[in-house]
């Protein structure tokens, strides 16, 4: 097979699956839209433009609290090295492993008049009554942060891995104390870093539903939940149309500014064009204002602190997952902490009743079919875009990255006019496509940083033994990148399995998914079997996860 | 073993070719990336059971031209012959050259063995036949019994030879070699060097070997070939390229040597009379002429350089600025009247007269070694 007829297959194929399954329906919004007067309707609409701010000042608020928590975390991680760095990086991303659901629900079972947080308090005797934590904006931050923690830590982390400790080291040597050289040289380097991290954060807080939904309060809505809103109580699709293109719109811009401060190519693990300045000129201003003080901040010089600091962070990560178990084990009928008596009640009606089994099923099913599709269409993409070079590549990696990027309720609500249209409403079919297409960048990412990572030389000289194309492949390449493309698997799987903002809409009474069942359940009972199906999921998960992990040691063993 | 071991190549002198049938060519083979000319209108012949060296600075396209026969990077224009059949156009797969990369490039994933048997599966050697040449590749490169493990239970040196063994294993027409030795330390690399010298003649192979380190290219090749700019400054056994380089760059980049400005300079005949500031000589003309648009210099070698008692009848006046021990050798830096520096080394054996610094001295030269460059 010729060169050319090779990347039509790597190349085509998955720009194709990509744009008919995300980009069509999505394009499809402008032509759902009837008249312009629809537009004039919501655009002179007070509380759109309202709600447009909010949405914007809270992913703005979740941004800086993540970078405020994250820096010290990162620069610890990437600055210690060796297995310190590796267990404190460890810590931080993962909740990326687990399901977003279930983080959401680990801090409803912390913040709720009988969580956690609250029998604590009282049994301290410092309040008398339960503190209104949940279904606030405190509420709905703490856990938004918490979800976007892991994205912030690995933006930071890149940047910060490639900073030569010498030159902070230098700076000591040349007379500079600890603070000083960690705010004129440190700080400036890890700018990049910052810059992406917070932009990538920024972007992806302008989509946040599942989170402000279940945790906020009444004043904590945020777009996506006006969109969704539209349609599930209101019935008006030309008004959802038009917000979601608002949305998308708002969001764009923000998108265009990631692509040409950061570039998308960073996902990727190639050299991004960064265009961030390095601002040096403030480092002094801050290092020379400080001057004076600089006996009082001492402790911040500390490495010590920092380690202090790091340890109290990472016990906080952990907190809502210690808190869920105990929740999900309790006898009563609400949930409460300490539970009221231990019993596996919970677990036994997940497993008995008809609407949770029937769920899970669906669920499973769902998500080893979108599993599949993506992680074949990733990995050519990701083979692909590697033979790709110049304009054409850079435009097919935007492309792939941006189902990951555009806020989810957009794309729910487009293929769910898609999906009407094609008639695969409440279908099997229309959410494994959409869940793949969903998962399709998180493949991306990973097989290509993985397939990044074989040297070049490997592989010219399987060419120079003898080996055509498919043999390379299936011989060299693939055997390399296999655990990658095992765990790249695994997080599309993850991707569906928790997946509910594009369920919400797409799947029916026939197709209801294990998340749209919890959502469902969540708004009308706020009982111990959504910690049960939490921890259910969390399990399912961790099992998937060994069992890959197994399987790709069997084979090693078996070489 | 037996069919893996050609026939002893034939026997040759340094200065002649090994065999008279051209095995590979380069024929005005030429590379550009954009208005940068990486290889320029390089020809080149090695010759069946040669051994070649490409030696040059980093970014004097050696690499390039490597890669080129490999078939990895594509001629912009000239062309490429394997015993007279054109490569142009043919994947690296098909050409049935073996490369050795700088960093082995061993499939991790691979053990020794198979690794090594990775070429014969490609060419469908039937397995039991596989399985002899790959125990007779690794014991030629002494790796005995190391077959089943993995490359990372490996030492670097042993590394090497597996990269090596799997380069040689399914007999290939030529045998490209990039800086092979490059990551290993010195006191291996001089044990290697000489392996590879006996592979080279117990296999008869053909070999072009890409090298920055002229004492591995002098050790090793039949002939090196000094490149510059993308383009080959000389080709000759490395005793000819040390004796007579063509210009002042091949003369520094192969071992140290002194450049010394002459008062006068006339040919006569085959040889040139020289006047070194009234120390006269007759210094032989080789291939080397006066570079263009330099006035010519007289380049003397630091171990020709003879130092003597300043009441010495013959020689230039100087003095001793500096004095570095070497081991089997002492380098002397005279300054000469003229402002001229001179590098002298002499050989640091009892009863070998030894200088002070400060001391005065006279300079001079056996006039025979010498070289107008």
């Amino acid at each position: 097979m010729k060169r050319k007829q090779v990347l039509l297959v790597l190349v085509a194929l998955p720009a194709a699956f990509v744009a008919v399954v995300y980009f069509l329906p999505i394009l499809n919004l402008f032509a759902t839209v009837e008249s312009w007067t629809a537009y004039r309707e919501i655009l002179a609409d007070a509380f759109v433009w309202e709600i447009l701010g909010n949405t914007f000042l809270f992913a703005a608020k979740v941004t800086f609290a993540a970078l405020a928590i994250g820096y010290p975390i990162a620069a610890l991680a990437s600055s210690s090295g060796g297995r310190l760095g590796r267990v404190i990086l460890l810590c931080a991303t993962l909740p990326l492993w687990t399901s977003l659901l279930a983080r959401s629900y680990a801090w409803l079972a912390v913040l709720d008049r009988r969580g956690f947080l609250n029998t604590v308090l009282s049994f301290l005797h410092i309040t008398d009554t339960p503190l209104e934590l949940s279904h606030t904006t405190f509420a709905a931050l703490v856990s938004s942060v918490y979800i976007m923690l892991p994205m912030m830590v690995l933006s930071l982390y890149a940047q910060m891995h490639s900073i030569d400790l010498n030159v902070v080291q230098a700076a000591r040597t040349l007379g500079a104390s600890r603070l000083q050289a960690f705010i004129r040289i440190y700080l400036p380097l890890s700018v990049p870093g910052v810059v992406s991290g917070s932009l990538l954060v920024f972007i992806l807080s302008l989509g946040f539903f599942v989170t402000p939904a279940l945790l906020g309060g009444p004043q904590d809505r945020t777009f996506s939940m006006l969109i969704a809103q539209q349609i599930d109580r209101l019935g008006d699709f030309q008004a959802a149309a038009v917000l979601s293109i608002l949305l998308l719109l708002a969001t764009s811009a923000f998108l265009l500014i990631f692509g040409r401060v950061v570039g998308f190519e960073q996902f990727v693990g190639r050299s991004s064009s960064s265009h961030v300045p390095q601002s040096r000129g403030l480092a002094a201003v801050v290092a020379r204002a400080i001057a004076p003080v600089e006996h009082l901040l001492r402790i911040f010089g500390r490495r010590e602190f920092w380690i202090a600091t790091v340890i109290a962070l990472v016990a906080l990560v952990s907190l809502p997952y210690v808190v869920l178990l105990p929740m999900s084990l309790s006898g009563g009928e609400y949930l409460q902490f300490p539970p009221d008596g231990i019993s596996l009640r919970w677990y036994a009606a997940l497993v008995t009743d008809q609407r949770w089994v029937s769920a899970a099923t669906m669920s499973l099913t769902i998500a080893v079919g979108a599993a599949l599709i993506s992680t074949a269409v990733g990995l050519a993409a990701a083979m692909g875009l590697r033979e790709l070079s110049g304009a054409a590549g850079r435009v097919l990696l935007v492309l792939l990255m941006l189902p990951a990027m555009i806020p989810t309720m957009i794309y729910s609500i487009a293929s769910y006019f898609a999906a009407v249209q094609a008639g695969l409403l409440g279908t099997r079919v229309s959410l494994v496509l959409a869940h793949a297409a969903l998962a399709v960048p998180f493949v991306v990412i990973i097989c290509s940083t993985a397939l990044g990572g074989i040297k070049a030389s490997i592989e010219q000289a399987a060419q120079s033994l003898g080996a055509h194309r498919f043999t390379r492949f299936y011989r060299i390449t693939l055997p390399l990148i296999l655990p990658s493309v095992l765990t790249s698997a695994l997080v599309a799987f993850q991707t569906s399995f928790d997946e509910v903002v594009v369920a919400l809409f797409l799947s029916g009474v026939q197709t209801r998914t294990l998340p749209k069942l919890m959502w469902q359940a969540s708004t009308m009972e706020v009982s111990p079997i959504i910690p049960a199906a939490s921890i259910a999921v969390l399990v399912v998960v961790i099992v998937v996860a060994g069992m890959l992990m197994g399987l790709s040691r069997l084979q090693r063993m078996a070489r | 073993m037996e069919r893996l071991v050609r026939p002893l190549s034939l026997g040759r002198t340094d200065d002649e070719p090994p065999s008279a049938k051209p095995s590979f060519e380069l024929v005005n083979v030429a590379k550009s990336y954009g208005s940068v000319k990486a290889v320029d209108n390089v020809s080149l012949t090695i010759y069946g059971g040669e051994f070649v060296a490409l030696l040059g600075p980093s970014g004097s396209g050696k690499t390039t031209i490597l890669m080129m026969v490999a078939g990895f990077t594509p001629l912009t224009s000239g062309d490429l012959r394997i015993a007279g059949k054109s490569m142009v156009g043919v994947s690296p797969e098909n050409r049935d050259i073996g490369v050795v990369f700088q960093n082995y490039a061993l499939f991790s994933h691979l053990r020794v063995e198979q690794n090594v048997s990775f070429p014969l599966e490609m060419r469908r050697v039937p397995k039991d036949q596989a399985i002899q040449r790959v125990a007779a590749a690794l014991d030629l490169v002494g790796l005995k019994g190391m077959g089943r493990r993995y490359p990372h239970e490996l030492s670097g040196g042993q590394q090497q030879r597996v990269a090596l063994a799997r380069a040689v294993v399914f007999r290939p027409k030529l045998l490209l070699m990039d800086e092979p030795l490059g990551a290993l330390d010195k006191q291996l690399r001089h044990q290697m060097q000489h392996e590879l010298r006996n592979l080279h003649r117990e296999l008869a192979a053909t070999i072009l070997y890409v090298t920055h380190d002229q004492q591995e290219a002098l050790t090793m090749a039949d002939r090196v070939a000094v490149m510059r700019g993308g383009r080959i400054d000389q080709i000759d056994p490395p005793e000819r390229l040390y004796r007579e380089p063509v210009n002042r760059f091949v003369a520094g980049f192969i071992g140290d040597c002194n450049y010394v400005n002459v008062t006068a300079l006339e040919r006569n005949g085959q040889s040139w009379q020289v006047d070194v500031q009234g120390f006269r000589g007759s210094v032989p003309a080789t291939a080397g002429n006066p570079e263009k648009g330099s006035a010519p210099v007289l380049a003397v070698r630091p171990h020709q350089i003879r130092l003597g008692v300043a009441e010495a009848a013959e020689g230039l006046a100087g003095r001793v600025a500096d004095r570095m021990f070497l081991g089997e050798a002492v380098d002397y830096v005279v300054n000469l009247a003229s402002g001229e520096r001179i590098v002298a080394r002499l050989n640091a054996a009892e009863g070998t007269r030894q200088f002070d610094r400060q001391s005065d001295v006279k300079v001079s030269w056996s006039w025979a070694e010498a070289r107008i460059l």
